[in-house]
């Protein structure tokens, strides 16, 4: 009896546990993270993410100012070496490549659902992806695009052509405008409010931004043999759609305030911390010989704005000085000028995500190149371009500058009218966007006789950067081995 | 038949504080120099923890005699296992009264003082399993045993959270039937099991955090980050396969014992958190791979050399070696960064010894020598080569116990070779200008030695040794940009002989301690990590130091960040009533 029970008890003891509800062991949802959050939640991370892509050191920002000597390094800093010496390497600048995947477009993409009442995010998204992307090819050439940002289904994606990324940024950007326009008409569609920190859910805006991309993409090509018909064709385009191109700043600002990791990113990293003391990468920077005389020779009253002047007056530092002069402290920071009080205005200054400036060059470009491609003549775009820059660092008098006789200051007086133009925009990228004017360079040569670091071993700075490390480590099936020549072989847009 | 309940409780409460330190701006540096220390903020932070974890077993025991010689024992039983945990901790930055430390004196908000600003952390994880242990004994000298146990976790997906664990033992008492005199004991084992590793709580879930920086208080706008690591939808436990053959000799009543070991393993589905290439979208991936293939030798010698009344010598060494090789880890994958370092990394290298690590390296032509840039005399910076292996070949330790009477001294020391380590101590030092490198020419420019040019082209080289060509920058940028750029530079032999412990100790005799009314009274002093003796290569620090971000397994990168290990003597007291 006594074993029969006994072997009772065991059956029912082993039948309980073995036959445990599922739900028993169903407590693995994470308490302390969300599985799923709004896009509302999403969409500012991701413009923060765009902007510190920019703004913050050694990111694109910095990269052009040093190529395009707007910056130097001032006496008792050894700050730019690697810079100044063109040590170019796959971890060179690699943040280039990781932070846009990494941060800015693994966000974006997100959005990027057809699912219903999604058409605002999904648009936003598509545009600020083309918006990265292009960059990433200016930068790097091909990219992984069309295989890009599948996690962990697709961990190789492949390299593909840097132009046909470019032909579907235009798709994309086309995809995103018609999809605001699908979502005006829808009654639920979710619609972005104070989370846009760009536009605060303006969707027209969105449509004159993407149309600017669509422009920076198009004046890109405008170098190119046989590219004419397709050009006319997306021009042709953009005035149908009837949006027009961004008339203001494009700024973002998320509620900038004087408190740690909440102030502006170009002011945190390049101005003053929280206890409003001027930090290292402040008293570093300083500008170069070559754009203070360039500044000053056009007359140009932005120079006390782009750059603050020492009471001995503008001094700038040459590029990769091997011996700064005596006695100690010539080149020092308290006489050489630093960033100015126009790019450095405050902690919870707005940044820049694409700016009037640029937008009115680039239809000064295109008009050049063609008038039929944008309204408006280049001369009345060049003028508002330059215009825009004074307005932005807080100059005065623009007219004035724009009618001053000066070539490459004054439009008419010009005589080579696409190096007023370009040259314009470099000066208008200082400090901003400053990766722009190296691209610029790398297509057109301007600004011409422009110097190269003292300690450069190449005769010309590089004109594009290698694939990194991070990726090779990765993918490295599919980085196209061997690199090109960093120093020669230019992106498919120059010639 | 038994029954078992097992609870174990443990809460911890804390409150740590910290005074402000200002910077008086009257420290002797010129105005206008930046880089002073920055001033030094106070902040009070309460926190808490509690964790309970419950056990619950069932056992059912049986011992059957199936003949005259063969008996067996069986167990069967079930085992329930549950954990659960919560923390939380409240910090308050930038106190308005000072000395006052409480978190109602914040300037600011309140902030979490846990990982990632969090304020509470919870988990929770169950399983339960059912198993059975037979054992079979043949005439007390031969036992063969089979256990096996189905374990399920609440960590993976109901569709794959299910593992069965066998395990099967031979052992054979030989010195039972063999008559040699001096051996008292020697006993043969062999044995194969299969056990898995779980994932951690919650690992499977791809989770949001909150942007650093949000919410912004003026407009109370707040942001997430998509997850960086991507779960693979097919991750399971990792499974390890041992086979193992034991050795235990016992000689003259002890005085000699002598026990060996040889395993193979072979762990395959390791849990890695594999990190991907930037384009992917994502940080990492959390996947099994590969396998790797394990053998490993366990020597113990133990010798009683002296016994007397008085005075006894002890010694025991040991002998261990284990080497990993990795068999395979992804089809068409020949090697898996473990770390997330670019330029210097531990990896798992097909074919090689695991871990390896990998670093930037010179450029050499087929006979070694370096290839440099003649443009500028430096070393042309490589991509990554393997550079070693960052476990020891082997391990060797030695015990020695001396005793008088009460006193009693005893002395371990242990020696590892066969491995290297990546200092981020000595890459540092070369940038700041504080290595013995950087000095090696007086800060001069100089002719890198056994440097080559390369006079063909990069199809057909044609490499002539550098007799003039000098290089850039010896003053300075040459060590900070090029030099340092080859973490080739910084692998360092980690072999290392350590005095670990010396003790000395004295317990007071039976008949002083019944006066007392104890039963036992020690005491003793005792001195730890008392010497190293590293090779000339390593002026650096104790290759033991781990710097490593990633998977557990991957060790070998030195950091530079702790605090370097310490030396400490101590004094014991151990009484018993």
């Amino acid at each position: 009896m006594k074993k029969i029970l006994k072997t009772l008890f065991i059956a029912i003891l082993t039948l309980s546990v073995v036959s445990c509800d599922e739900s028993y062991l169903d407590v693995n949802t994470d308490p302390n993270r969300p599985l799923t959050v709004s896009p509302d939640l999403i969409l500012p991370v991701a413009q923060r993410y765009s902007v510190y892509s920019k703004d913050i050191g050694r990111r694109t920002n910095t990269l052009g100012n040093l190529l395009m000597q707007n910056w130097s390094q001032a006496d008792g800093y050894s700050w730019y070496q690697s810079e100044f010496e063109y040590v170019l390497n796959t971890t060179f600048y690699s943040t280039v490549w990781d932070y846009q995947y990494l941060n800015a477009l693994k966000q974006y993409h997100v959005l990027d659902l057809e699912i219903p009442n999604y058409e605002y995010y999904s648009a936003i998204s598509k545009i600020m992806k083309a918006y990265h992307f292009q960059i990433l090819v200016d930068t790097y050439g091909d990219i992984p695009y069309f295989e890009a940002l599948q996690r962990g289904e697709n961990t190789t994606p492949v390299f593909d052509n840097g132009l046909l990324v470019y032909e579907d940024l235009i798709v994309k950007l086309d995809e995103a405008i018609s999809l605001i326009s699908t979502g005006a008409s829808n009654l639920e569609v979710l619609a972005p409010g104070i989370d846009d920190t760009m536009f605060s859910g303006d969707m027209t805006k969105w449509k004159q931004l993407a149309n600017t991309i669509k422009l920076r993409i198009l004046v890109r090509q405008s170098d190119m043999a046989g590219r004419d018909a397709y050009l006319s064709t997306e021009f042709n385009k953009i005035k149908a759609e009837g949006s027009g191109f961004i008339a203001e700043d494009v700024l973002s600002n998320p509620g900038y305030a004087n408190q740690a990791n909440q102030q502006s990113p170009f002011w945190a990293s390049y101005g003053q911390n929280t206890d409003n003391e001027y930090i290292n990468n402040y008293y570093a920077t300083c500008a170069t010989p070559f754009v203070i005389n360039t500044l000053t020779t056009l007359g140009d009253a932005r120079i006390d704005f782009i750059y603050e002047e020492p009471a001995t007056g503008h001094l700038g530092v040459d590029q990769g000085l091997s011996n700064y002069p005596l006695p100690n402290g010539t080149l020092g920071e308290a006489n050489v000028s630093n960033i100015g009080d126009g790019l450095l205005k405050s902690a919870e200054q707005s940044s820049v995500v694409f700016s009037l400036a640029e937008a009115e060059l680039l239809q000064a470009e295109a008009a050049f190149k063609n008038p039929s491609y944008v309204d408006g003549d280049a001369k009345s775009h060049f003028d508002k371009g330059v215009a825009a820059s004074f307005d932005y660092l807080g100059a005065p008098d623009p007219t004035a500058y724009t009618s001053s006789g000066t070539n490459l200051a004054d439009y008419t007086a010009s005589t080579n009218k696409l190096e007023a133009i370009i040259t314009q925009k470099w000066i208008a990228h200082n400090g901003i966007d400053a990766i722009q004017s190296w691209f610029d360079y790398n297509r057109t040569g301007f600004p011409s006789n422009i110097p190269v670091s003292l300690s450069s071993p190449t005769p010309d700075r590089p004109v594009r950067l290698f694939w990194p490390a991070s990726e090779i480590s990765g993918n490295g099936a599919n980085v196209p081995l061997p690199q090109p020549d960093v120093f020669t072989t230019k992106i498919f847009w120059a010639n | 038949m038994s029954g078992r309940f097992g609870l174990n409780n443990l809460s911890r409460q804390g409150k740590q504080w910290r005074d402000a330190q200002p910077y008086s701006t009257d420290n002797h540096l010129p105005e206008g120099t930046a880089g002073r220390p920055n001033p030094v903020t106070s902040f009070v932070e309460d926190s808490e923890s509690q964790s309970h974890q419950y056990t619950v077993d069932f056992i059912a025991e049986g011992n059957f005699n199936l003949s005259e010689k063969i008996t067996l024992k069986a167990i069967l039983g079930t085992s329930s296992f549950t954990s659960q945990f919560r923390q939380s901790a409240y910090r308050a930055n930038n106190l308005s009264i000072a000395g006052f430390y409480d978190l109602s004196n914040t300037t600011g908000q309140l902030v979490g003082g846990l990982a990632g600003s969090a304020f509470v952390n919870q988990s929770e994880r169950k399983t339960y399993g059912v198993f059975g242990d037979f054992a079979f004994g043949y005439d007390n000298f031969l036992t063969l045993s089979l256990t096996g146990r189905n374990d399920w976790t609440s960590t993976l997906d109901s569709n794959n959270n299910r593992y069965f664990y066998p395990s099967a033992g031979l052992s054979f008492v030989f010195s039972e039937l063999i008559d040699f005199e001096p051996l008292d004991y020697g006993k043969f084992t062999v044995s194969n099991a299969t056990v898995y590793n779980d994932l951690g709580a919650y690992q499977i879930n791809e989770t949001y955090g909150r942007q650093v920086g949000f919410p912004y208080s003026s407009t109370g706008l707040n942001g997430f980050v998509v997850p960086g690591t991507a779960v693979s939808p097919e991750v399971r436990k990792e499974k390890i396969a041992t086979t193992e053959f034991g050795l235990n000799l016992e000689f003259f009543k002890r005085r000699v014992t002598l026990d060996a070991a040889y395993y193979m393993t072979k762990t395959t589905d390791l849990i890695t958190t594999a990190t991907l290439a930037p384009s992917t979208g994502a940080n990492s991936l959390l996947t099994n791979i590969g396998s790797i293939k394990g053998t490993g030798l366990e020597l113990s010698l133990g010798l009683g050399i002296i016994e007397s009344d008085g005075f006894n010598w002890d010694l025991n060494t040991n002998f261990t070696m284990n080497n990993q090789i990795v068999e395979e880890i992804q089809p068409g994958v020949t090697e898996l960064n473990l770390t997330t370092g670019t330029v210097a990394s531990i990896y798992a290298v097909v074919d090689e010894d695991f871990p390896q690590v990998k670093a930037t390296s010179y450029v050499r032509d087929p006979q070694g020598r370096v290839v440099i840039n003649p443009a500028n005399g430096n070393p042309i910076v490589g991509g990554l080569e393997n550079l070693g292996k960052t476990t020891p070949d082997y391990i060797v330790g030695l015990t020695n116990v001396f005793s008088y009477k009460g006193l009693k001294l005893t002395a371990t020391l242990d020696y590892r070779t066969g491995h290297v380590f990546y200092s981020q101590l000595a890459d540092r030092m070369e940038f700041t200008g504080r290595s013995q490198a950087s000095v090696s020419s007086n800060r001069q420019d100089f002719i890198f030695p056994n440097s080559v040019i390369n006079t063909g082209t990069v199809e057909n080289p044609v490499y002539v040794a550098n007799t003039n060509i000098q290089v850039t920058g010896g003053r300075q940028n040459f060590w900070t940009n090029t030099y340092n750029d080859i973490k080739e530079n910084y692998i360092i032999d980690g072999t290392a002989l350590k005095i670990r412990e010396l003790s000395l100790s004295y317990q007071l005799a039976d008949k002083a301690m019944d006066k007392i009314g104890v039963s036992k009274l020690s005491i003793g002093l005792v001195a730890r990590n008392i010497l190293t003796w590293l090779p000339e290569e390593n002026r650096f620090s104790d290759p033991e130091f781990d710097n490593s971000i990633g998977v557990g397994n991957a060790i070998g990168i030195g950091g530079y960040t702790q605090a370097p290990p310490t030396r400490s003597f101590g004094l014991n007291l151990n009484i018993e009533f």
